[in-house]
This record gives structure tokens, C-alpha cells and sequence, in this order.
């Protein structure tokens, strides 16, 4: 029987706990919070770190790599989060192992993991399989969906992460207002050049609050200045996959669908009819977004 | 694929050239084939003191493992080093690994995601962003930092720079001066084989036109709750 | 040393041929080397080392007002301008470059601008709006400025002009490419626009361009809001703080100067005015988006043979009209068509038509 390591440090990705169970039996390292959700899933062991504290993600990737030795894992796999894709990377070196970035789709052929990962702009799909003893992928977060089903052999074990080899310190920390991160929101509205303004994109995230979304928005308008970066969704910005994603104005260029693809039902909002935004759509409403928008806040309030 | 700056390396190489006119010297290491010399020289008008490409035939088809093994062999090459600045991704491949790889050869510590890059007399200060917010980290050299996108825009080159430009010229290094055997090097070198490319788009869907926006609220509300298409 | 990024657009020309038949110079010149295609190609032979660059492909990069009419019909969708500007970089940088054209440059170094001429000074001060009146109309067309600063009073608007109007950069821009010494001209001229913190209307389209477009990418943003004059004074005809004659009922037809075209898609703000000033509007031959060049203040000044021939080629679209008067609110525009009137039609200043 195969064992398959899950690195959720910072964040736990139900989906992919409940993914790796199909593989063989489950070992989760995380926080202590999200132990309920790892046992949940059918993690056979967890390990559990209380009050994880992490400055320097070298010094972690090191005590990672010790930990690893001990339990001889094989298959290593984590979510992509910014702080796990800075991690496994260090590890990777630290084992002398193949790592596949930012998977979207997982299976097993005898002992070896099948990783396939969108390449160039999602315009190719790559298969990749590791030679090496050990192999490692991070996997895009929210692409599997969580199946409930408890191992009755779980056990829980605590780890202890001292920190003492740690050279970076931690000054301050300004949290983001807004509530998810853009990356894990379920539902998100975005705009592009065609909302024309900033006043625009006030009435979009409006649109946003009502159905509690993230605001999202197309390279093109974070370039217009309409909305900040930090909202950008595409190729150079964030990658959602929410449950919905509404797409306002956007033509659809392939570094904005790079970002948004994984979403489970796209709505477009576009003028023009033969905008590529439709052909990656569930539904599409051609007209004036500003007019749909406002006949869309009517209907829903 | 146009051999270019992406526009995350341009941010570093604008945070180096910044920290640059404080005290230093700038040296610009990049992989990839000969052709990329020339793109390489046009920096050199910027203020860079030093560009130096990594090339060979041997090394084409290199993952992450082997991408970095030669970048840590020239950095011993070339250096010491008190810190190394990449952009957070690649444009093909963005699997953004290289950054922490490359730091865990070396020993050193890495923070990624980087928008901000300070030295005040303590040592450096980074302003990392995450998910949820951005932290403020002090750090010691050495240390590989990776900087975001947009969080620096690279000068314009001077008229006079570049005429003086026109004297100097790329380094160039091969695999042997690297040390590197050829079963360290490219594909052989390598821990992944992409073992199949398929050029479909997986996000084409059909698209359902809706006439009305009653009929969007509905599709909406059912998202909502959780009833849409699974 | 053409970067990578310019050959990218210079080589991904399919060779339809679109560009060939819109370029003003090349209509005018019928002189194969003067199409956006040819350029790129030249451009790409360099780069495969099958043709050197030299005086005579310098000079062929010159004979390009810049217009953007190829990129806007471009299929492929690439850009010539940029490749077209990366190599007037090559050309001076490896002095290479027209002696007309360095003249122009050692101009604007010397003095700040191509003419190497005293600026007529509009300073004044003022509260509401800070005027940017731009090199070509102080140096050659001041007219225009006096009416468009006339027009601001008779509305009401308490206008400032700066003293000494540092230039925006865009004519060096043209001239040499986007390099540092343009970035030092654009960060000297926010400096002195931010200082005053009042929106800017700017007369000059070309000026507007490059301050909206460029300064925001190279860090030197304009803080306050960048109008240009054309749509500040639609505005103005909006809410009838300017009044409107009715009285001539004179055939005209506006002519859309490059930048308003193509950078920013601004067509109603001088058929609003030329209606208000009382004409009757038509449209001539390649208007709007499709707006054919009439040549640039800077291109007339290194080569003013082509740039009459290019003005010419505009009246001629012009008289295929049937109005009588020509209709501009640019200064570029007025400079360059002012030359060639043809008998019986007039140029008109629209700022001064609404007087």
C-alpha cells in the first residue's frame, strides 16, 4: 500500500486530503485547527503543530526534510499557496526530488503519480511523471472536491517545530480587509477593459457584496488603473476557481482564462457577440454590462 | 517564445539596479540559448555591471533540478553574493521553483512573493505579500529573494549608456566551465519527463445565451445555494 | 540592439498588406521601403545578420510619422511604432541617424525644444484648471492657444499657464525613442504639473498622449486629471457655459489628428464643437478610427518635402467632401495643413471659431 504525505501547514485543501486517499493511506501534517477537517477526509495519521509560527520557511523546509526522513514518505504533495510553493521547492532540493508545480489533475500508474499541469498560458496540458525516488507535486487549491469519510484507524500526533534554526524575523503584518483571499473565494465577479472606469468597478463590487464574492478583474483594467493588482486574475495574477465566475466586460485574451478556467460554471457579460469570453462560458448575456448589472441587482435584491 | 524579460524579472533586476545605487555591483545571470545574448547585452545599458549567460546544447530540456544546479554552480562561479534577486515566476513554465531551489543549494534563506526590497543599517527589509495580507520580514544576507510583477518598473536606458554599452558584451558560460558533466546537465539531468503535451483548451464550454437577466438571477441564486451544474 | 520585443512585432507580419495601403508616408512617397511592413522586415534581416544597419535603413525609419494607422488595422495585431521607435534609438545611438534629425535632438537638449526658438509666454495665473499649451502651438501656432485661453475666460474658467513650460517629451519621444533622456524630460514636466495640483487641460493631443499613456508606466504619474482641450471644451458646450451660434450654416468636415484617434478614440468632443461654432458637419474620407495623418510637427521639421506632400494628400480627401472649410482643434494638425490651403476652402481653428 502506497503513503502519501500532505503538507497543510498553513492551509488545508479538503479536496486534495480526500484526492490522496484514493492513492493509499494518508499522512496530513498541519495546524492544529484543521485537524477535524484532515480526520474528516480520511487522513490515517495526523500530525498536528499548535501554534505554528514561521518566519524563515527555509529553516521549516529543513525540519520538514528531517521529519520526511523519518517517516520515509514517498509521495509528497501540498497546495499551491504562496507559502507551500516557496516551501516545496527547498524540500525538493533538500531530497533530491522531481517536483511538478501547480498540478490540476492527479492519478496513479503502479507506484507512479500521474501529474498533469496546464503549460504556456493553459493553451497545452502536460503530463509528467518523477524519476526520482521521491515525488513531490503542489496542486492548484480547490481543484478536487472534499468527500467526507473518516479512517477508524486515525491516529493524531503532535509535532513540535522549535523555530531555533530560523534566520528571518517577522517585523509586522497587515491582514487584507477583505475577508478570503481572492484565491479561495467561492463566487467571484470580475471586470475588464469594458467596465470603462473605476466608477465601474464600484458598481461591480457592489454587485460582489451582495452575492458575497471576490472582486476580480482582466490584466487589461488592473493596467487602466480601474482596479488594483492585487485583484488581478490571469496568467501574471491570481488563479481562481471558485463555484462561479462572472465575467463582466472581459474579451477573454488566453492570459485572463489561464486564471479563471478551473472555475466550475462561468457567466459572461460581454457586447460583443463574438468576444472568446463565450467559448469558455456556461452562459453569456450579450449587451451593455452596465444595463445587465443593474437589471441583475434588481432581480436579486 | 520571444526570448525577453519577463515582467517579474524586470521588477528584480529594477529592485537590484535600486539597491545598486546605494552600494554595489549588479551581475545578471540568466539560462537559455545563445541567442539570448543579445537580449542580455541591451542590459548592460540599464547599469548592469556584469551579464553572464549559461548556454549550451547539453543543457537543453532542463527541469527545475537541473535549471538549478547550474545556476548554483555559476553563482559559486561568479560570486560571493549577498543577495540574489529573481522574478517570482517564468513566463512558459511559471512554476516559480526555481527561487527556492536554488536557495536550498546554496544553503541560504529565501522569502518569495517580494514587493518591496529595503536595506536600512539593521540589514534588509522585505515587504512579502500572501494570501491575506503582506508581512514585514527582516532578513540577513545571504538570501535569494523572489519579487512580484508590477512592484518595480525597469528604467529606460540613457542614449549614452548604450553607446557605451556597445563596448561590452555577455559573458558566456558552457557546461565544462561549469564543471557540470553531461549527465548533470539538461534532460539527463533532469527529475521530470513530461511524457505527454495535448494542445486542448480545457476550459471550452457551450455556451448557454441567456435573453434576459431574470434568467442570469436564477442561474445566480442557484450557484448560490449550492443546486448549479455540478 | 533591437530588443526582442520590438523583432516580435516586427516578425510576426503576415504579409496582408493592410498597412501598405493606409500609411500617409508611403501613399505619398510610393516608396516601398516607406510601409510598416518593409520596415519590419528590414528589421528583421538585421537581426539574422543578412543586412546591416546602416545610414540609408536609419533614414528609412525616419520617413514615419508614427500615425499608428497600421497598428490600428493591423490582423495580426502587432505594433509597428514600437519597433519603428526602438530602431531611431539604434540609429542614434550608433550615429546613424538623418544630420536634420540630430540637429533637431541637439535642439532640444540645447534649448528644450526642436525649434531652438524663444517660447511666446501664456503665463497666468489662475484657480480652476492648469493649461498645458505644449511646444508647437507656443513656437508656431500661438494663435490657437491665445483662443483656446480667450475661449476658458469667455466661459467663465480661471485658467493657469506655466511660466516656463518644461516639454512633456513626446516630440524626443519620436525623435530618438523611449530612452532615459525622454523619462528625465516626462519626470521634470510632472513635477512641475504636480507642483500646481490642478487638473491639466492639455491643448496638444500628442502631449496628452504621453502623459496619460507613458508617464503612468514609467513612475511619473500626473497626480491630477489630464484632459485634453477638445473634450474639456465639449464639456463646457454640455452644460452652455459656452454658447453656441447658429448662424453661418457653413459645410465643414473635422479632421481627427492621430492621437485623439487612435489613443484615445476621441471623436465627438470636435464635431460637438464644430456644430456649436455654427457649421454643417460632413465627414471626409478616412475619418474617426480610420483617420488618415496630415504629418506631425516633428516629422515636418526633419523632413518638410514629405510632410507637404502628406498635408496635400489630407486636403485632397478634404475636397472629395464637397465642404468648404476644414475643421481642426490640434496644433500639429493646423501647423502641418495650414501650408497647402487649396483655393477656395479654408482652415479653421475651432477654438477661435467658437470666439
Amino acid at each position: 500500500m502506497n503513503e502519501i504525505l500532505v503538507l497543510c501547514p498553513f492551509y488545508i485543501d479538503a479536496g486534495l486530503v480526500s484526492q490522496a486517499t484514493n492513492f493509499g493511506s494518508v499522512r496530513v501534517l498541519t495546524e492544529a485547527r484543521n485537524v477535524n477537517i484532515a480526520v474528516k477526509c480520511g487522513a490515517r495519521w495526523v500530525h498536528c503543530m499548535e501554534g505554528l509560527s514561521i518566519s524563515d520557511e527555509a529553516a521549516f523546509a529543513d525540519f520538514l526534510a528531517d521529519k520526511i526522513g523519518e517517516w520515509k514518505s514517498k509521495i509528497i504533495l501540498a497546495p499551491a499557496e504562496i507559502k507551500m510553493r516557496n516551501i516545496m521547492p527547498m524540500l525538493a532540493w533538500r531530497l533530491k526530488a522531481g517536483l511538478t508545480a501547480d498540478c490540476t489533475s492527479l492519478s496513479m500508474k503502479d507506484k507512479s503519480l500521474v501529474q498533469v499541469r496546464p503549460a504556456f498560458g493553459n493553451s497545452l496540458m502536460a503530463t509528467i511523471c518523477s524519476l526520482s525516488e521521491i515525488q513531490m507535486v503542489t496542486v492548484r487549491p480547490g481543484i478536487f472536491r472534499e468527500r467526507l469519510q473518516t479512517n477508524p484507524n486515525v491516529e493524531i500526533i503532535a509535532e513540535y517545530y522549535s523555530g531555533e534554526r530560523e534566520r528571518i524575523k517577522r517585523l509586522s503584518f497587515s491582514k487584507f480587509i477583505h475577508g478570503k483571499p481572492l484565491s479561495q473565494a467561492q463566487i467571484v465577479v470580475a471586470g475588464g477593459l469594458g467596465v470603462g472606469s473605476k466608477e465601474g468597478f464600484q458598481k461591480l463590487s457592489q454587485l460582489a457584496k451582495e452575492i458575497g464574492a471576490g472582486l476580480g478583474a482582466s490584466r487589461m483594467a488592473v493596467d487602466a488603473g480601474f482596479a488594483p493588482y492585487s485583484c488581478q486574475v490571469g496568467m501574471t495574477g491570481v488563479a481562481v476557481c471558485p463555484d462561479l465566475y462572472i465575467a463582466v466586460g472581459i474579451s477573454g485574451a488566453v492570459q485572463h482564462l489561464a486564471g479563471m478556467s478551473g472555475s466550475r460554471t462561468v457567466i459572461a457579460i460581454n457586447s460583443d457577440p463574438k468576444a472568446p469570453i463565450f467559448d469558455y462560458a456556461d452562459y453569456g448575456i450579450v449587451g451593455d454590462w452596465e444595463t445587465s448589472i443593474n437589471n441583475l441587482l434588481e432581480e436579486l435584491l | 517564445m520571444s526570448l525577453r524579460l519577463n515582467i517579474s524579472d524586470e521588477a528584480a533586476l529594477e529592485a537590484g539596479l535600486r539597491l545598486k545605487a546605494e552600494d554595489g555591483i549588479v551581475t545578471v545571470l540568466t539560462m537559455g540559448p545563445q541567442k539570448a545574448e543579445s537580449f542580455l547585452s541591451e542590459l548592460l545599458a540599464l547599469g548592469v555591471d556584469e551579464a553572464v549567460l549559461i548556454s549550451d546544447e547539453k543543457m537543453a530540456g532542463a527541469d527545475t533540478y537541473a535549471t538549478a544546479k547550474a545556476l548554483n554552480a555559476a553563482v559559486r562561479k561568479l560570486g560571493p553574493y549577498d543577495m540574489i534577486l529573481c522574478g517570482r515566476r517564468a513566463l512558459d513554465g511559471e512554476t516559480g521553483q526555481i527561487p527556492g531551489r536554488l536557495a536550498s543549494s546554496l544553503g541560504w534563506a529565501c522569502v518569495s512573493n517580494v514587493e518591496e526590497v529595503g536595506i536600512d543599517n539593521e540589514g534588509i527589509v522585505l515587504h512579502r505579500r500572501t494570501e491575506d495580507g503582506i508581512e514585514v520580514l527582516r532578513c540577513v544576507p545571504p538570501l535569494v529573494v523572489s519579487v512580484c510583477e508590477y512592484s518595480y518598473k525597469l528604467r529606460l536606458p540613457g542614449i549614452q549608456a548604450m553607446r557605451q554599452a556597445k563596448k561590452k558584451q555577455a559573458k558566456v558560460l558552457n557546461a565544462s566551465d561549469l564543471n557540470l558533466a553531461a549527465e548533470e546537465c539538461g534532460l539527463s539531468g533532469s527529475l521530470t519527463r513530461v511524457t505527454e503535451m495535448r494542445a486542448i483548451f480545457p476550459g471550452l464550454r457551450n455556451c448557454k445565451k441567456l435573453s434576459d437577466c431574470k434568467e442570469l438571477a436564477m442561474v445566480i441564486q442557484a450557484e448560490i445555494r449550492g443546486t448549479g451544474n455540478e | 540592439m533591437i530588443s526582442q520585443n520590438a523583432l516580435h512585432h516586427a516578425e510576426k507580419c503576415r504579409f496582408c498588406w493592410m498597412c501598405r495601403h493606409l500609411c500617409p508616408i508611403q501613399r505619398q512617397t510610393g516608396k516601398e521601403i516607406n510601409t510598416p511592413r518593409a520596415k519590419g522586415l528590414l528589421l528583421s534581416m538585421v537581426n539574422k545578420e543578412t543586412q546591416s544597419f546602416d545610414k540609408d535603413m536609419a533614414q528609412a525609419m525616419y520617413e514615419c510619422v508614427l500615425c499608428d494607422a497600421c497598428t490600428n488595422n493591423c490582423a495580426t495585431g502587432y505594433q509597428p511604432p514600437v519597433f519603428i521607435r526602438e530602431a531611431r534609438t539604434e540609429a542614434v545611438v550608433n550615429d546613424l541617424a538623418p544630420e536634420t534629425v540630430i540637429r533637431l535632438i541637439d535642439n532640444i537638449l540645447d534649448t528644450g525644444n526642436i525649434y531652438g526658438v524663444e517660447k511666446t509666454s501664456f503665463a497666468r495665473e489662475g484657480t480652476d484648471v492648469l493649461v498645458y499649451i505644449g511646444e508647437v502651438a507656443a513656437t508656431q501656432v500661438p494663435e490657437m492657444a491665445e483662443n483656446l485661453l480667450l475661449l476658458l475666460e469667455k466661459a467663465g474658467i480661471s485658467a493657469k499657464v506655466l511660466e516656463n513650460e518644461p516639454a512633456s517629451g513626446v516630440m524626443l519621444g519620436d525623435l530618438i525613442g523611449y530612452t532615459e533622456e525622454v523619462f528625465l524630460q516626462a519626470k521634470t514636466c510632472a513635477e512641475a504639473i504636480n507642483k500646481v495640483g490642478l487638473p491639466v487641460v492639455v491643448l496638444n493631443s500628442y502631449d496628452a498622449e504621453i502623459m496619460k499613456q507613458r508617464y503612468p508606466m514609467w513612475d511619473c504619474e500626473v497626480k491630477t486629471e489630464i484632459i485634453t482641450a477638445t473634450s474639456y471644451i465639449y464639456d463646457l458646450i454640455l452644460k452652455e457655459r459656452i454658447k453656441s451660434k447658429k448662424a453661418k450654416g457653413i459645410k465643414g468636415a473635422c479632421h481627427d489628428d492621430d492621437r485623439s484617434a487612435r489613443s484615445f478614440f476621441e471623436f465627438d468632443p470636435i464635431r460637438a464643437m464644430a456644430k456649436a461654432a455654427g457649421y454643417e458637419l460632413e465627414e471626409m474620407f478616412s475619418n474617426k478610427k480610420m483617420a488618415k495623418s496630415c504629418g506631425t510637427a516633428v516629422s515636418k521639421a526633419y523632413m518638410p518635402e514629405i510632410i507637404s506632400k502628406v498635408a496635400a494628400g489630407r486636403w485632397e480627401d478634404f475636397e472629395r467632401s464637397g465642404c468648404s472649410a476644414l475643421l481642426i482643434a490640434n496644433p500639429e494638425a493646423y501647423l502641418c495643413l495650414k501650408e497647402s490651403i487649396p483655393e477656395g476652402k479654408c482652415l479653421v481653428d475651432l477654438y477661435g471659431a467658437l470666439l
